[in-house]
């Protein structure tokens, strides 16, 4: 079911970035679990290539916040022992592009252990990881890869589109007991090299401690003629979209999945049922992603809530190329969404 | 340092155990698979990687580790879990799939875990390595006693994460010892024909660690080597590769003939555990009838095992989609 | 009284220019000394600016806007 975010309290409100809000989450957990540490390339002096443990090795020193070398392979595995052994690790990949090198010890091992060892071994393992593209950095890292983790059985993923969001999924994943990936689109981050930050990503954020549940999307924007269904920066330019379909008179409802996995079936066909036309948006390649799975939601339960068939907005099914007039021809952006919305209207009463 | 009479016995009886074991388990693998051979069939389906001429390097090695330590192991993992001390009866279930396995029927021959004497074994090559390091790491930071050994073959040292791991084992000075286990061949390829090197423990001088070779297949002499290792560890002093060189007196797997071997190589391999067993009879370290009463109570353990192997239920079919998450 | 709020020269490097990234609090906030209170970006590095001082925040350069070396992006007035 998908949850209103509730109304920021009054008074000091602090505006976060996600890197910010990412990080409080972290801290926070950090200093009530000793068992809690950080582990990865840069994460130590340089606070994480894009800011995920800035501060961290000045509070928790270098026995807490520990880089390593370049041995993605070497240090998951690791963690995973570490994990199966009753730490908390939490794995920074900077960009999802290199799950690639080190995508046996996820995949294989750290993801199915528990179920494998019949419950015996826990892997409280948490996943930080940047991904998606649209400033030019070219086919190795670029991508978003929801599909490939999100497809292979005990992971849970989640891609926050806020700071809020960011803080409280955070948070969850801290405390969950499995194998948890926090995503968060380059974009979104809210650092200046990556482009300013949009402004709907910076959000109040409360100081307390709060988590948000898996498997729970969220309505940005209610409507009542289309449900576009996006997650991370998709999210986003469905709601600069919606904001030109209404000057247009078409309203648009626009849900976060917040969460692949587990993925929010109900609240994804609740929308859907009650709007009858789809529209989804994904960075991810299009071909049995996210996309593919929404739609299937919707075909399994009940196809005949559709007026008209569901449109995919996603990264056609090739490298991301690194020309800029390429590259953007290929983005799920603000334009390819309204066509899609005004395609699922033709015809409409 | 020498072993004692009790650890020479205990080496035998481990070793025996495992052979036992491995003995019954493929009587019980062929069931249901002849005239034709079909790897699905029969009570105890699957892959089957047997460890028949490998035991000393269980025995000899773990006859050196307590409750506190860890173990990993790969996708030939009977003797290490025999050594290891996994509960025989429910490693057998888990062998047969039925509920009363160690993971209750999900895990299987390569996928063997016991959280009650921290061992894990994993099908992927060198995929136990960081978690056996991770392992270690804990113990490190918890300030807990322990030393994590993984085992690995002579292919696995030419995989990634064997250098990744002992880099980081060498960098934090990890506790853990990597065993190798040399018996020349990844699969159908000798080792002269996989590696750039004679010895994967000259390549321990790569990370920063020990590393020792130990040829012979001889449980006295993997003994003092482990010992060795396994004090440099528990003395803070790091981490060591131990390259045992072994035999694999079988195929890779059952169903593999072997026939890439020559055969002047194969007629001249040696079964440790009669060898050992005379050894110990002509140093008087023990008697016939002292070895037939412990052989006797041996089997009948593996009886047992496989008696309640064969007997347990099981899972619910539907029991396949619980529990996938803590 | 009125506390001026500047990039502190170590963060400066040997940069000239900066800009603003996002304010952490509104304008009129009551801030705590210590308290991150802004982003800045100097180059490639995203740096924090904390509150030198205890009371009310004023905005003066606002997030997107190219900032100098010495210059005044905000000011604290304690009661």
């Amino acid at each position: 079911m998908a949850q209103p975010v509730p109304a920021a309290a009054a008074g000091s409100e602090r505006t976060l970035t996600m890197a910010r809000a990412g990080r409080e989450a972290v801290f926070s957990e950090m200093r009530k679990n000793p068992d809690m540490f950080v582990i990865g390339e840069d994460v130590a002096k340089l606070g994480g290539v894009f800011g995920t443990t800035v501060g961290m090795a000045e509070e928790f020193g270098a026995s807490r916040i520990i880089d390593t070398p370049i041995s993605e392979t070497g240090f998951i595995g690791i963690a995973t022992g570490a994990a199966m052994a009753g730490m908390r690790p939490i794995v920074e990949i900077a960009f999802v592009d290199f799950i690639g090198v080190c995508f046996n010890q996820i995949y294989n091992f750290a993801a199915k252990t528990h179920y494998m060892s019949g419950g015996q071994f826990k892997v409280p393992l948490t996943f930080m990881i940047g991904y998606g593209g649209g400033y030019n950095d070219a086919a190795q890292h670029s991508q978003t890869l929801f599909a490939t983790l999100g497809h292979v059985p005990g992971i849970k993923i989640v891609t926050p589109a806020d700071a809020y969001d960011a803080k409280g999924l955070m948070a969850s994943c801290l405390q969950d007991d499995n194998v948890t990936v926090w995503m968060v689109h380059k974009r979104l981050w809210g650092l200046g090299w990556l482009g300013f930050p949009l402004p709907k990503a910076l959000a109040t954020v409360p100081e307390h401690d709060y988590t948000i549940p898996f498997g729970q999307s969220r309505i940005w924007r209610e409507g009542g003629d289309v449900t576009i269904v996006g997650l991370g920066l998709t999210v986003h330019n469905a709601l600069q979209a919606a904001e030109q379909l209404a000057s247009e008179g078409i309203s648009a409802e626009v849900l976060d999945l917040r969460s692949v996995v587990p993925l929010d079936r109900e609240g994804i066909f609740k929308s859907v049922a009650k709007t009858g036309r789809l529209v989804v948006a994904d960075e991810d390649y299009m071909s049995f992603g996210v996309t593919s799975e929404v739609l299937a939601v919707v075909a399994e339960r009940d196809p005949t809530v559709l007026k008209a068939p569901a449109v995919r907005v996603a990264y056609p099914d090739v490298p991301v190329p690194f020309s800029r007039p390429m590259e953007d021809f290929c983005l799920p952006n603000v334009e390819r969404i309204v066509a899609a919305v005004k395609s699922t209207m033709k015809g409409k009463q | 340092m020498k072993p004692t009479r009790d650890q020479r016995l205990w080496m035998y009886e481990a070793m025996y155990r495992s052979r036992r074991l491995d003995d019954a388990v493929l009587a019980a693998y062929m069931e249901g698979k002849t005239p034709v051979f079909h790897m699905g069939k029969g009570p105890l389906p699957g892959e089957m990687h047997q460890s028949f001429g490998q035991e000393p390097c269980a025995a000899g090695v773990c006859v050196h580790l307590g409750k506190d330590d860890a173990v990993g192991a790969g996708h030939r993992p009977h003797h290490v879990a025999v050594a290891r001390g996994v509960d025989l009866k429910k490693m057998v279930a888990e062998l047969f799939g039925k509920k009363t396995g160690l993971s209750g029927g999900r895990g299987g021959h390569m996928h063997l875990y016991s959280a009650e004497v921290n061992f894990f074994s994993s099908g992927i090559i060198a995929e136990g390595m960081g978690p056996g390091a991770g392992m270690a790491l804990a113990r490190k930071m918890q300030g807990k006693p322990g030393i994590a050994v993984a085992y690995i073959g002579d292919g696995a040292a030419n995989q990634g994460a064997f250098h990744e791991v002992l880099n980081m084992v060498g960098l934090w000075k990890l506790p853990f010892i990597c065993v190798i286990e040399d018996n020349k061949y990844g699969v159908s390829v000798h080792k002269k024909d996989s590696t750039a090197i004679d010895r994967n423990s000259d390549r321990a001088a790569a990370y920063g660690i020990a590393g020792e070779f130990v040829s012979g297949n001889d449980p006295d002499l993997i003994f003092e080597a482990a010992g060795r290792a396994v004090q440099r560890a528990r003395s803070g002093q790091g981490g060591s590769i131990l390259e045992l060189e072994t035999e694999r007196l079988h195929g890779h797997f059952i169903g593999d003939s072997g026939g890439y071997r020559p055969d002047a190589e194969r007629k001249a391999m040696k079964d440790p555990i009669p060898a050992y067993r005379d050894r110990l009879l002509a140093e008087k370290v023990s008697s016939v009838a002292e070895m037939t009463s412990l052989e006797a109570k041996v089997q009948g353990q593996v009886d047992e095992a496989m008696r309640f192997g064969r007997e347990s239920e099981y899972p619910d079919a539907t029991d396949a989609l619980k529990r996938l998450y803590a | 009284m009125s506390v001026d709020i500047v990039v502190p020269q170590e963060m400066w490097g040997d940069s000239t220019e900066g800009v603003v990234v996002t304010w952490i609090y509104q304008n009129g906030a009551s801030v705590a000394k210590g308290q991150p209170v802004a982003e800045i970006m100097v180059e490639k590095a995203q740096l924090e600016l904390v509150a030198p001082a205890s009371g009310k925040l004023t905005i003066l350069a606002v997030p997107e806007t190219v900032i100098g070396r010495d210059q005044v992006v905000g000011r604290i007035e304690s009661a």
